[in-house]
């Protein structure tokens, strides 16, 4: 009703162990919503896959696929809701990885904090691919990334690695019968632009939160300035005093 | 007195006159209102409490430490970035202090629409005029003009197209350029070091590091709030802290009040309208290096297309939008480039040869904050309808200021690489580009979750402020909106809480505590 006042509190959201989120999906048989999915964000990635709204009111005409992928995708094989349910269903439910079959983490020495092996090397992969010539090392990507998603939490960092998940067995998509970690570098990177120029906001998005991740944190370094111009904050460089003095009482 | 929540020990708590949720614009705004007509104040703030010299001004810092959900938070179909920070001064620390008064004609609709009677320039402006005072706001000083900024107004002049320079929050300014990231040097006048400590050095607490997960609520009466004194750093709970007061407001933020109020209360006014004035990013290369960072990022703001224009047969015919000039540290502004690749590395390396201006669209069709099944507030909010064409509308314009500039190229920075060289090349931007995910949309202006009105099935509080069906629970921060502003609106919601905060004291009559 209306403006009643409930006066019980709502338990504060729980946070999932990883890869929980996924578990419970099928459990509750939402398969239907999982393909109806909107999309990822450009950057981060605050929503859910699975709680995303199918439709935008499009008032002018959507883009003509231009890659291999995006025929693939008007062909109707994610258009399809019960194959697109089933793939990215699928994808969620693959196990993590194990350091065997993706040794990368262990390779670089690194525990992972949010990661599984499997989806660090989906990361780092997508780096070395999305940044070509800039003066990073993508496993130094893959950690921030791992790093970030521990410190921000949900829901964010379940997307990011269903993200990833979904990014490494799609391939089909792009007429690969690889894994994207076993893609070439330009083979990803091709692979990768079927996703963003897809009709499918959700592939469009997983796109943009994976480029929007890698990126960021490659642009944050400071190794970059050279790259960009950039000279970096003026803190950094001279130290000037404030132009006041605020006195906040006591701080304790 | 500043009480850190993330250094507590003990659990906390005291009565107060008023506690205030929130301590940015409408929060601090009202705060130090009443603190100063003798009230006792407690303000509590889910974010942490950072000062000049923990302003590194890195945008990983600033992302890190005081942008909501480290800067990470999207819609749920993660189409739209929303901007919003969480530390003591709410978003006013890491605002670009564009300070407008709401143009007459957005007030008339409020009145209009909402019955908001005593929204009017006659009534608000006292108030305007005090925090312009406060605040030191003054129209933006030619040195604070990059040369973006001059190039944006360039070409605005060539074409005939109205701009000004903007009103602005700081004083002193030593234009460092990274406005957004903190000011390090207690030159913007953010609440943080204007009504923030006018409050703590008054008699009033404010706590930091305080998330608020209960309302009490009792006959029908606000009477306090109850959460959690966390970690800064891990979000690890130190204590919990119970406030007691006569009056309790909500200041958190759009997505901060809506949160809590849906925690607590079942009201179906609660938010379903949530306003963000999307911004689409336009970058464009001069073919050499320009001074794109120095000054403050909008020095320069196109008027011309603020209101809609209609054909004769009463379809949209452009406008229903302003434009800021813009600029962005690499990190950002690689994240808002949808390209990949060398394509990506190659316009980076022209980082230092980008102007840029951004959008503010006066959306008609709002989004809404909701909480998920597993608790998690979050939002939903699609560009649409006529939004779109304005944003294709904004593009082209901006595309073509650029080219009057003197831009070499003009980047819309959608996934189809869409580059404009030529006045022809413009009739290329089309609805395709502002689909969801096609480039990078954001929204910064977070409005109207918990609107004031006149009608209870369409407003959760009536015009004093005040809710409907709560007595004693005030809303005043860009929650209470009852849309879009259509300019940067944290004058504005700091206008309105001033008006809650005098009309509050002046009914309650607390002079002294």
């Amino acid at each position: 009703m209306a403006g009643r006042a409930r006066r019980v509190r709502v338990a504060p959201a729980a946070s999932a162990a990883p890869g929980a989120h996924c578990a419970k999906l099928f459990r509750s048989g939402n398969r239907a919503r999982v393909y109806h999915a909107g999309a990822l964000p450009a950057m981060g990635v605050g929503g859910t896959l699975f709680d995303m709204r199918p439709t935008v009111e499009t008032i002018g005409p959507d883009p003509a696929p231009t890659s291999a992928a995006g025929s693939l995708d008007r062909r109707g094989f994610l258009r399809n809701a019960t194959g697109g349910t089933v793939a990215i269903a699928v994808a969620s439910m693959l196990p993590a990885g194990c350091t065997a079959d993706y040794p990368q983490a262990a390779d670089d020495g690194i525990d992972l904090a949010s990661l599984s092996p499997k989806e660090y090397a989906v990361a780092r992969a997508a780096a070395e691919a999305l940044l070509a010539g800039v003066p990073v090392d993508p496993a130094a990507i893959a950690l921030a990334i791992d790093r970030e998603l521990a410190a921000v939490g949900e829901p964010i960092r379940s997307d990011l690695r269903n993200v990833l998940r979904l990014i490494e067995h799609l391939t089909i998509l792009g007429f690969h019968r690889s894994t994207f970690t076993e893609l070439r570098p330009e083979q990803r990177l091709r692979y990768l632009e079927g996703w963003a120029k897809s009709r499918l906001s959700l592939r469009r998005a997983a796109f943009q939160a994976l480029r929007g991740f890698v990126q960021y944190f490659a642009y944050i370094r400071p190794q970059t300035r050279d790259l960009t111009g950039f000279t970096g904050p003026l803190p950094e460089a001279v130290s000037l005093p404030v132009v006041r003095v605020v006195d906040y009482g006591e701080v304790v | 007195m500043i009480i850190q929540g993330t250094n507590a020990s003990a659990d906390v708590r005291e009565r107060a006159d008023v506690v205030i949720v929130g301590t940015g614009s409408g929060g601090g705004t009202l705060g130090a209102y009443l603190a100063e007509h003798g009230w006792d104040v407690v303000m509590v703030e889910r974010g942490g409490f950072f000062r000049a010299e923990d302003f590194t001004q890195r945008e990983e810092d600033a992302m890190a430490d005081f942008n909501g959900r480290r800067g990470l938070d999207t819609t749920v179909d993660n189409a739209v970035f929303l901007n919003y920070a969480q530390a003591v001064g709410g978003s006013t620390v890491h605002y670009w202090g564009d300070s407008f008064r709401p143009p007459p004609d957005r007030l008339e609709r409020w009145r209009a629409e909402h019955g908001l009677d005593w929204m009017t320039p006659a009534e608000l402006d006292p108030h305007f005029e005090a925090i312009e005072a406060e605040l030191g706001i003054h129209v933006t000083p030619e040195t604070l003009l990059n040369e973006n900024n001059r190039l944006v107004r360039e070409g605005c002049e060539k074409l005939g197209i109205e701009g000004a320079k903007p009103p602005t929050a700081r004083v002193d300014c030593l234009g460092c350029g990274w406005t957004q990231f903190g000011c390090p040097y207690n030159a913007k006048t953010s609440q943080l070091i204007t009504t923030i400590p006018r409050v703590s050095t008054g008699g009033g607490r404010v706590y930091s590091d305080a998330r608020v997960d209960v309302l009490h609520i009792e006959d029908g009466r606000a009477t306090g709030v109850e959460g959690e004194l966390t970690a800064r750093d891990s979000g690890e709970v130190r204590a919990r802290f119970r406030i007691d007061a006569d009056v309790v407001v909500l200041a958190g933020g759009a997505l901060g009040t809506a949160e809590l109020l849906l925690r607590n209360i079942e009201d179906d006014t609660v938010g379903r309208r949530f306003f963000i004035n999307p911004h689409y990013f336009v970058w464009a290369d001069f073919g050499r290096r320009i001074d794109n960072v120095s000054g403050i990022p909008c020095a320069y703001v196109v008027h011309e297309y603020r209101q809609v224009r209609k054909d004769e047969r009463g379809r949209y015919a452009g406008g229903g939008y302003i434009m800021l000039s813009n600029h962005q540290s690499p990190g950002i502004t690689a994240a808002m480039l949808s390209s990949v690749g060398a394509d990506h590395t190659d316009r980076m390396k022209r980082w230092h040869q980008l102007g840029s201006v951004m959008s503010v669209i006066d959306e008609e069709h709002p989004g809404r904050v909701f909480l998920g099944k597993d608790g998690i507030r979050r939002t939903e909010y699609n560009v649409k309808g006529v939004d779109q064409l304005k944003a294709v509308d904004y593009l082209k314009q901006a595309s073509r200021i650029f080219l009057a500039a003197g831009a070499e190229e003009v980047w819309v920075p959608d996934v189809y690489g869409t580059i404009i060289r030529t006045e022809r090349d413009i009739d290329e931007i089309g609805v395709r580009s502002v689909q969801p995910n096609a480039q990078f949309c954001a929204g910064s202006h977070l409005m109207g979750t918990a609107p004031l009105g006149t009608n209870p099935a369409d407003s959760f509080a009536g015009p004093t402020g005040e809710a409907h069906r709560v007595r004693g629970l005030y809303v005043a921060d860009g929650a209470a909106l009852p849309g879009s502003v259509s300019v940067d609106p944290s004058l504005t919601i700091m206008g309105v809480a001033r008006w809650i905060a005098a009309g509050i004291h002046e009914r309650h009559g607390r002079v002294g505590g």
